[in-house]
């Protein structure tokens, strides 16, 4: 924040907020006929309506002022240009190479290899050790290799097979893996273990548990078909029993948070099938040219970000709510929380 | 992600709307909704509908009641809209891009990384610390209160093992 508060921008805003107090929204509607058009975006069947806030376009106008003179286009081209946006890691953070028309070599296999995968276990190919179809998924992860998944595939119910469920087991506490095991059996289910490192506490304690639910009616030779891991470190996850084959890449630039684009959407894409995640990532990459090329006066995501600013930082108006109207979206706030 | 956030889904009899009109300080609020529904009848989709474009509309004209103020309602309070045609895949994908992008934008801004994760390591370390400390019944240095929670922790524990 140092230099933001004292720059000529901010006073601006602060000046401007004076004037805006006294103000109503409703007032604002009522002095322009032509509000919703000038306050409003539409995107391929998305529609933000951004009209009902306290701000006109002179308001606008000052908090672009305020983004140009931090060098927002600046730094938003930086982290699509794979620069070390994530300063204190000296990491990029390539999200968006994930849903790009044609991604990077190693993203095209990983997607390829996802969906040889995922293709089998829909399609009943992939038989599990009882020489049974694979009626379950388990995707056993925390944070963002749990909240991203589980949003989206909870989001797209309406495309699944009926045939098939998902699981999402985050907590360590241990009911939360014992409620969903005790239902299914181990002939039809497959564990997806999802840790960058292979390392994380919560998650290595909730896979154990589940391999050992599993190994008491199944071979350990038997781990092959029906436990799959998520993982930069394919080394702990083959000692822990997972085939080689098994294990599909995380990368260090992408974060877990925004990871759902990747390997880490692998239960959303058994879900919803290859072609339903392919749609997923060209809505982000739809959504990404935007943020790139259109003009800022008219940007969704850099429009609310200021407006968010805008209330919390002169209007004081710290807190945001976020009320999807969808059972679907039920995982919306929560990830969001943790982005 | 900015602030503090009530993040709730949504339904116009849930309690917290009466904190998101009565509140004595306004919250910015979005309200996600889709058009077509997948399932149902139309007249159960416009009751859903309805109230969504009510909320919003009602949060910003409120409802003066000088006499009554337990049915004041004093508007003036922001909502963005935000409108699925439909729930497909597509329309997922834009509305989570929208939302890292939103959350980029602001970082850049107070500069702040929106992509490291230090916070979450201090309350680890001392996770790691403290299950050591119970594992092994040998406390360190806490506070009174966090020696007293662990002492609690392992008493009851252990007296339902005996």
């Amino acid at each position: 924040m140092s230099g933001l508060t004292a720059a000529k921008e901010w006073q601006a805003l602060s000046a401007h907020y004076q004037q805006m107090r006294p103000t109503s929204i409703a007032q604002l509607f009522h002095d322009d006929p032509a509000r919703f058009e000038k306050f409003s975006l539409r995107l391929d069947g998305f529609c933000l309506d951004y009209s009902k806030n306290l701000l006109t376009g002179e308001t606008v106008g000052l908090l672009l002022e305020l983004a140009r003179s931090r060098g927002l286009e600046r730094l938003r081209d930086e982290m699509f240009s794979g620069a070390l946006v994530n300063s204190t890691e000296k990491r990029p953070a390539l999200h968006t190479a994930l849903r790009q028309k044609n991604p990077p070599p190693e993203v095209q296999k990983t997607l390829s290899d996802m969906r040889v995968f995922s293709d089998a276990i829909r399609s009943g190919e992939w038989r599990g050790c009882g020489g049974k179809k694979i009626t379950d998924i388990v995707n056993i992860g925390i944070g963002g290799s749990s909240l991203g998944p589980q949003l989206v595939t909870e989001a797209l119910t309406a495309f699944h097979l009926p045939h098939l469920r998902a699981h999402f087991v985050s907590n360590v506490e241990a009911s939360d893996l014992g409620n969903t095991l005790k239902t299914l059996s181990p002939e039809t289910t497959v564990v997806i273990v999802v840790s960058k490192t292979f390392t994380t506490a919560e998650t290595l304690q909730n896979a154990e548990q589940a391999r050992a639910w599993f190994l008491e009616r199944a071979a350990r030779s038997d781990l092959d078909k029906h436990f799959v891991a998520i993982s930069g470190n394919v080394d702990a996850a083959r000692s822990f029993g997972i085939a080689a084959n098994n294990v599909f890449p995380m990368w260090d630039w992408v974060g877990g948070r925004y990871s759902v684009w990747s390997a880490v959407g692998l239960t959303v894409m058994l879900m919803a099938g290859a072609e339903g995640f392919r749609q997923f990532l060209s809505g982000a990459a739809a959504m990404d040219d935007h943020f790139r090329s259109a003009p800022l006066e008219r940007n969704m995501p850099v429009l609310m970000g200021l407006i968010g600013l805008w209330y919390r930082n002169f209007c004081d108006m710290p807190a945001l709510a976020c009320i999807p109207y969808h059972v679907g979206l039920r995982c919306l706030p929560a990830w969001l929380q943790q982005l | 992600m900015s602030g503090s956030g009530a993040c709730l889904p949504g339904c116009s009899s849930y309690s917290f709307f009466q904190w998101l009109h009565q509140s004595p300080e306004p919250v910015p609020t979005d309200l996600i909704a889709v058009v077509k529904p997948v399932c149902g009848t139309r007249k159960q989709h416009l009751m859903l509908l309805s109230n969504v474009l009510a909320q919003s509309e009602a949060l910003m004209m409120g409802q003066k009641n000088p006499s009554e103020p337990h049915r004041n309602f004093t508007g003036n309070r922001p909502t963005n809209v935000v409108l699925l045609d439909e729930l497909t895949p597509y329309h997922l994908g834009l509305l989570l891009a929208l939302y890292e992008h939103k959350i980029f934008v602001q970082g850049a801004l107070w500069n702040i990384n929106s992509f490291d994760q230090w916070g979450v390591e201090l309350g680890k370390v001392m996770a790691k610390r403290i299950q050591s400390e119970l594992e092994n019944k040998r406390m360190g240095a806490h506070d009174s209160s966090t020696t007293w929670l662990m002492k609690h922790v392992l008493a009851i524990l252990d007296r339902d093992v005996s």
